[in-house]
């Protein structure tokens, strides 16, 4: 019979098509889940990683508290002075100490007077002269503070300080974190004993899918545990499974044509789940990846032992226009750039791109640094590009220990020694881009014996408010005192120095050593 | 995007001062990449004058970086002469690393 047919037939469809909707719901719904925990995973990294730096602010606000008393010979007066700048929130104390034979007396206090772990001034004694953030732990009271302090090396002073842990021990996350939306809690050390609790959002210990971590802090640990009471990946993602189950049914009821749609919402399922991912990840990373693909691996050298540094900025939304390169010119001898683009994003990018591509051209032609120079300046114009960069080009031959250098608009490079750090002084013509008649000339530097030379951008010495001396100052003195490291240790202290705070640009840094 | 609504904004005033038969530009607030589109209108009408003596008065500007000094080589590469004055010490060190003081007579500065 035709109509019994019909039915048995719709039946079977009907059926198969239920089947097909049970595995695509159960299929969106992993899908879902699996990029949710993804997501909260990297969610609870970027806070590791906001607490590591916030560690590093730490260390470099004792470190330099400790450094004015060690210039000061532990003046309280100068402490009072350079500890009351330090002090950012009520309740907070700041002591300055020395280390006799393991015994430790106070020397000045700023802000309210110290508690002191439960073994009293003994505790310090724990304290290494490493020039280390040292956390000792959470003191109890009215309220509860986090004890930590730092000995600088080769000192007998040591600068003690305890910060209020809030009421409650409530963490408030701006709506603009990587913490936002998290339930979170952060504990000291690598357990997540209650008394241990730094802070928390909410009630801990944290319900739910967790997902936790643990990042250095000082010379401790602290284990961040984290959930998501929400879909980090938006409610749509969340409610798909239940769409699909909905859809699915309904349709299955409908008909055979069913089949086609409720692959089509599978396909679309996945194509969201995957588009929120992809999103998520572009936001954060584009600008760094872009910039990282666009500057160069830097080559292995005979006679010369090259590394380099690129971080950007603060705004990571955006590319900046930094770059860097280094071209072996014959054995012993190379030549390397770093410029800066003004401005950022892409056209910043593109200019980046080209210059760094026109560089290796005209040195192919066989121009040497200055004809380099002049022929970049025809390559920009400010008046139609709206930017214009500074470069510094230089040559070094490693083995007769001579530097040649120009420069448009950009810093010298500092060089270090065994007679310790300086800064070239290189005749600065305008930029590359800004009209000049000037023909570049090349400034000769002769460095005797092994040598660490530093090229870098105006991201590592700048800061809002503050003449660029005391930030080329800093880098000089940063470099001299990690001279004696291997070339890669080295940059990476320069950069944790001059990059722990208030820094917005990009930065390159790059160094070349030879032995002389 | 908290941080530029709190950063306080660039400005850029055309005057007329007969004393000094120059035009004079002041420029004041903190001019960065951020504050760059503040004053690109009034950068275009400026630039859309004919070429004239120009003063720039940097009294109220704070802070600028590189992309701020492209405004003041604009301007610079438009008018002619172009002196500038009024420059507190950061400002003149921006002008000054970048090899530019010269063309603004902020030698020494």
């Amino acid at each position: 019979m035709r109509i019994s047919r019909l039915r048995k037939v719709s039946l079977v469809v009907a059926v198969l098509l239920l089947v097909v909707t049970a595995v695509l719901t159960f299929l969106t719904w992993r899908v879902s889940e699996h990029s949710e925990q993804r997501l909260l995973s990297r969610q609870v990294a970027l806070v590791g990683s906001l607490l590591t730096s916030q560690a590093a602010v730490l260390q470099v606000q004792l470190a330099d508290v400790a450094q004015v008393a060690v210039n000061t010979d532990a003046n309280p007066a100068a402490f009072a002075r350079f500890g009351a700048t330090q002090l950012q929130q009520t309740g907070q104390s700041l002591s300055l100490w020395r280390m006799t034979d393991g015994q430790a007396e106070q020397l000045a206090v700023q802000g309210v007077d110290p508690r002191l772990p439960a073994e009293g001034a003994g505790a310090l004694s724990a304290l290494e002269p490493t020039g280390e953030l040292v956390v000792l732990g959470i003191v109890p009271g009215e309220p509860d503070r986090l004890a930590y302090g730092l000995r600088p090396v080769d000192t007998d002073l040591l600068v003690y300080a305890e910060s209020p842990l809030p009421d409650g021990r409530e963490l408030a996350a701006p709506p603009d974190s990587p913490m936002a939306g998290l339930d979170l809690a952060l504990y000291l050390g690598r357990t997540t004993e209650p008394e241990l609790l730094l802070q928390a959002t909410g009630p801990a210990p944290v319900e739910g899918d967790t997902h936790r971590t643990e990042v250095p802090f000082g010379t401790t640990t602290v284990t961040i545990v984290g959930a998501s009471p929400g879909h980090l990946a938006g409610p749509l993602s969340a409610a798909l499974p239940w769409i699909v189950l909905g859809v699915g049914g309904v349709l299955a009821l409908g008909g055979a044509g069913t089949v086609d749609y409720v692959s089509r919402r599978r396909v679309v399922a996945e194509r969201l789940a995957a588009e929120n991912e992809r999103l998520y990840r572009q936001q954060r990373g584009i600008a760094g990846t872009l910039q990282l693909a666009l500057l160069p691996v830097v080559p292995e050298l005979t006679g010369v032992d090259v590394a380099a540094r690129y971080v950007a900025g603060v705004d990571e939304l955006e590319v900046g226009g930094d770059w860097y390169d280094v071209i072996e010119h014959r054995r012993g001898c190379c030549v390397f750039v770093v410029g800066d683009i003004s401005g950022r994003g892409l056209p910043a990018a593109t200019t980046m791109a080209s210059l760094r591509f026109a560089v290796r051209a005209y040195l192919a032609e066989g121009h040497d640094i200055e004809g380099v120079l002049t022929r970049l300046r025809r390559l920009l114009d400010v008046d139609v590009d709206h930017q214009f960069a500074t470069v510094l080009l230089g040559e070094l031959d490693a083995g007769a220990g001579r530097l040649r250098l120009v420069s448009a608009g950009h810093f010298g490079p500092v060089v270090v020694t065994a007679d310790g750090a300086r800064l070239v002084d290189c005749p600065v013509t305008p930029p590359i881009g800004v009209p000049s008649r000037v023909a570049p000339r090349a400034t000769t530097v002769q460095v005797r014996g092994p040598a660490t030379m530093l090229a870098f951008t105006d991201g590592a010495i700048e800061r809002r408010g503050e003449v660029v001396d005391t930030g080329l100052e800093r880098l000089r003195r940063a470099a001299e005192a990690a001279g004696g490291k291997p070339l890669e240790p080295m940059l990476d202290e320069l950069l944790e120095i001059l990059t722990a705070d208030g820094r917005k640009d990009d930065t390159v840094i790059l160094g070349l050593r030879w032995t002389g | 995007m908290d941080r530029l609504t709190e950063t306080p904004r660039a400005t850029l005033t055309v005057t007329a001062d007969p004393d000094r038969s120059a035009l004079v530009v002041g420029l004041a607030g903190e001019l960065d990449i951020a504050s760059l589109p503040d004053v690109a209108p009034q950068l275009d009408t400026l630039l859309a004058r004919e070429a004239q003596p120009v003063h720039l008065d940097l009294a109220g500007l704070q802070f600028m970086d590189s992309s701020g000094v492209t405004v003041l080589i604009r301007i610079a590469n438009h008018f002619d002469p172009v002196t500038a004055g009024n420059a507190s010490p950061v400002v003149a060190r921006v002008v000054q690393v970048l090899g530019l003081a010269d063309r603004f007579g902020l030698d020494g500065a």
